[in-house]
């Protein structure tokens, strides 16, 4: 047989579907892989980006969610996870997918307003109530006896956040790096339990009532009072503690694969919208919106906040000397 | 082994108890109260340090159900061996069949006895899926000719399939023709009937498929080389360049009811359109259609490629050729009943079309310098051929017979009166073949020395002993019309017996 007509009738057949597709409605599957904390926050903010873009677009979107140990679930992107989206504890996790797997550019930082963290949060203290260990500040957990709930710095974002803050805290206090090596060693003798993430923590600390103080989240530590009430847990902030950025970024080399960059761009973007921010908000992450930050402002206890660049020179910096193979944490954690 | 909590629990009961039974020791009245509290804050203690064991094993089960999760599964079983990676994006398999053959012809007025053991097919399937493409791959060893003196060995299928949706994928390589049922709906009996004598067994091509409403309708249809009936060789059948439009179309008409017993019936339909050519040289001739055989794989009809070319004066050479040379076209319609009972019904129809040449040269005069050629005498003409078959069977042993088989309730185990599954199954087929083959005017093939057509019946039993392994034994009488001793192993009426032994997993 002559198949002369073979390759036009496969164009046809090829414009016709591609014709269908147009002009019906898309369904769209995105996967969030994030870090502990933040399920609830995603599960109101994935409903209303969903409502947004069935608005603009027609296209329905469901977005799927992945929680972990922000170090974990890097890992699990590198190893091959197709996520669209990240949305870490931390930059340096971002960095290591970028650096281990290519899969975005080093630059990915500069994509979105404010180092692409659209919200930001810090480490306070969760205690019993009634605050028996009379817990105030860095010292008070540092002490014989104290027993002190705080995830793996080897797998948790959150868990890094805590030891860099204690870090800081001793080294203004007692003048070096030694020093706060030191203390922060005294700290995590302390430690009965090392979860792998930060809801891990939260579950020992509030369901399993191990523990005299759990080093939390800021939004966690709201999360465990509201849910479990205020006659249980005590919120104590300390005299000086981390701002945490949690960023975001698209993973290019997944989207551009699946088709889903325009979709995971907006994504990210409308967590910069008013809705997206209030969402935040109202999830006890601290929104970098302004307005949206002083619709909150009341429920976050004013405290001494200093970066990461400021008094660690940048995650990459941090990264290697505390938490890499060899870092002070092994050092201490070895040790003890 | 005690859990920790249950540990902790008795552990705490055993401590209060002693705090309750301190007073009885006499200090109670008296103890000062810096004493209780120091015993509450022991308690407290341990209680914590309970807590603590049990939270760091929970956290140690996680970690190791964390980690079995993601390792790579390894199995073993019926279905064969198997690599499944954690998150089931790879999947691997890899099978095996087996088919150890006995034939007996009981009727041996044919021109030979083609009686004998035979290791029909040897098959290890490598399949799986990467991601979104499932592949196979299957080497096959084995022999179907009694002749044969080494090992047939060949890759029956090698193909991908990029799955893109349900309704649309898109399959290359090497696989079951569409144009007919797909190989396992001739499970009844141990050889396929006359229907497959006219239809391609495997085909190599591209082709899009898919499957609508969950399996109400299924489609095939790509562009293949155009294989030949009733084989499955390589781009040897593309020699002719053309490429051959084939496809299938089956419906389920009641397969969303699933309690009905017409929910496991579907229609179909297979057809294919090219244009075939055979080719005849100097040294060789090639017809490009397949001898067609009975269901005793005995050739019934054998197309003369005898012809050679010559433009030799005195060549002495002589002979006929019959070669493919032009359109052909094949439907098959067909129809699967399995019930979800014992009771199975597979019914199919062929008809092909062919555009035939025939070519006949006598032999030369004379010598190299003064002799003369042979005559060519060439014409062309077309035929059509069909077949039919009706096979059914009914599983005496009460259980589900389906496309696959017979899963049997009680596996066969010698001494302990579990027998497996035993079926009963019937076949009546026929075939008739193109009437201007024997035409003087036309094919000129003699219809006395060759079959024209022929009609089969037969009975079988088939013992299933497991999931892996069956027997088959079979019995079947073809009648042929015309025929007497042909060229190539022809004969008259054919009554066999043939039995099957095959393992498969």
């Amino acid at each position: 047989m002559n198949l002369y007509f073979f390759p036009r009738f496969t164009a046809t057949a090829l414009a016709a579907l591609v014709l269908a597709g147009s002009a019906a409605a898309k369904s769209i599957e995105l996967l969030n892989v994030s870090y502990d904390p933040t399920r609830e926050l995603y599960v109101e903010y994935n409903a209303a980006f969903a409502a947004y873009w069935k608005t603009k677009t027609g296209d329905d979107v469901v977005v799927k969610q992945s929680h972990g140990g922000s170090g974990k679930q890097a890992r699990s992107v590198i190893d091959g996870l197709r996520a669209d989206v990240v949305t870490l504890a931390l930059a340096g996790d971002i960095d290591a997918i970028a650096k281990n797997s290519g899969a975005l550019s080093s630059d990915w930082q500069t994509r979105f307003p404010h180092n692409s963290a659209p919200y930001t949060s810090t480490i306070v203290f969760l205690v019993r109530k009634g605050n028996p260990k009379g817990i105030k500040d860095w010292d008070d957990i540092v002490k014989p006896g104290v027993a002190v709930i705080t995830p793996n710095p080897k797998t948790s974002g959150g868990a890094r956040w805590n030891y860099l803050a204690a870090w800081e805290f001793a080294k203004r206090k007692l003048g070096s790096d030694d020093a706060a090596k030191a203390f922060v060693a005294k700290l995590f003798k302390n430690v009965p339990v090392l979860d792998s993430g930060a809801r891990g923590a939260t579950t020992t600390f509030v369901q399993r009532g191990i523990g005299d103080v759990f080093l939390s989240w800021e939004n966690e530590a709201f999360l465990a009072v509201k849910e479990f009430g205020a006659d249980q847990f005590e919120i104590i902030v300390p005299s000086l503690s981390i701002l945490a950025e949690p960023p975001v970024a698209v993973v290019d080399k997944v989207v551009k694969r699946k088709g889903t960059a325009e979709v995971a761009n907006a994504y990210l973007e409308y967590l910069y919208s008013d809705e997206g921010q209030d969402i935040a908000g109202k999830n006890f992450y601290r929104p970098v919106d302004p307005k949206a930050a002083a619709k909150y402002a009341a429920q976050f206890t004013k405290v001494d906040l200093f970066t990461i660049d400021q008094a660690f020179g940048g995650w990459a910096k941090a990264q290697k000397e505390h938490f890499d193979d060899g870092g002070t944490f092994d050092q201490i954690y070895l040790k003890n | 082994m005690k859990s920790p909590r249950s540990f902790r629990d008795a552990a705490t009961a055993v401590a209060l108890s002693t705090l309750a039974l301190a007073p009885l020791a006499g200090r109670a009245q008296t103890a000062p109260a810096d004493d209780i509290s120091a015993l509450r804050e022991q308690i407290r203690q341990l209680d914590q340090k309970l807590r603590v064991l049990e939270r760091n094993n929970e956290l140690k089960d996680e970690a190791a159900t964390a980690a079995a999760q993601k390792a790579v599964k390894v199995t073993a079983d019926a279905k064969g061996f198997g690599l499944t990676s954690a998150d089931k994006s790879f999947d691997l398999k890899l099978k095996l069949m087996a088919q150890f053959d006995s034939r007996t012809f009981l009727d041996h007025e044919g021109a030979a006895n083609r009686d004998g053991f035979f290791l029909r097919r040897i098959r290890l399937p490598f399949t799986g899926t990467i991601s979104n493409v499932d592949f196979t791959v299957t080497p096959e060893l084995g022999a179907n000719a009694l002749s044969s003196t080494s090992t047939t060995v060949g890759l029956i299928d090698a193909w991908v399939n990029v799955k893109l949706i349900p309704e649309f994928n898109i399959k290359a390589g090497r696989s079951p023709s569409p144009v007919g049922l797909e190989p396992g709906a001739n499970r009844h009996f141990i050889e396929s009937p006359f229907v497959n004598t006219l239809l391609p067994n495997r085909d190599l091509g591209i082709e899009a498929n898919g499957s609508f409403n969950g399996g109400f309708v299924d489609y095939r249809a790509g562009a293949y080389i155009g294989t030949r009936n009733n084989t499955q060789s390589f781009s040897t059948d593309d020699a002719d360049g053309d490429k051959t439009a084939a496809g299938r179309l089956t419906v389920a008409p009641f397969f969303a009811d699933k309690e009905s017993p017409l929910s496991k019936l579907s229609l179909g339909v297979g057809a294919s359109h090219g244009n075939e050519r055979g080719s005849i040289s100097a040294s060789t001739t090639v017809t490009g259609i397949q001898n067609y055989v009975s269901n005793g794989q005995q050739t019934l009809l054998a197309i003369p490629g005898a012809f050679v070319e010559s433009n030799a004066k005195g060549n002495k050479a002589s002979g006929t050729s019959i070669i493919a040379d032009g359109d052909h076209t094949r439907i098959s319609p067909s129809l699967e009943w399995y019930t979800g009972t014992p009771f199975s019904l597979v019914a199919e129809y062929a008809v092909e079309k062919q555009d035939y040449l025939y070519r006949r040269q006598s032999a030369g005069t004379g010598n190299a310098t003064t002799g003369t050629v042979g005559a060519v005498n060439t014409r062309r003409f077309d035929g059509e051929t069909t077949a039919w078959r009706v096979s059914t069977g009914y599983v005496l042993t009460g259980e589900e017979a389906t496309k696959n088989g017979v899963t049997p309730f009680a596996p066969f185990k010698w001494g302990a009166d579990s027998w497996g599954a035993f079926e009963l199954v019937g076949r009546l087929s026929g075939v008739d073949y193109a009437e201007s083959l024997y035409d003087a005017a036309h094919g000129g093939l003699s219809p006395t020395a060759n079959a024209t057509g022929a009609f089969a019946y037969g009975a079988g039993l088939n013992w299933y002993f497991n999931n892996n392994f069956r027997v088959l034994f079979n019995v079947e009488k073809t009648k042929l019309e015309g025929g007497g001793a042909g060229t190539a192993g022809a004969l008259s009426d054919e009554l066999y017996f043939f039995t099957r032994l095959q393992l498969s997993f």
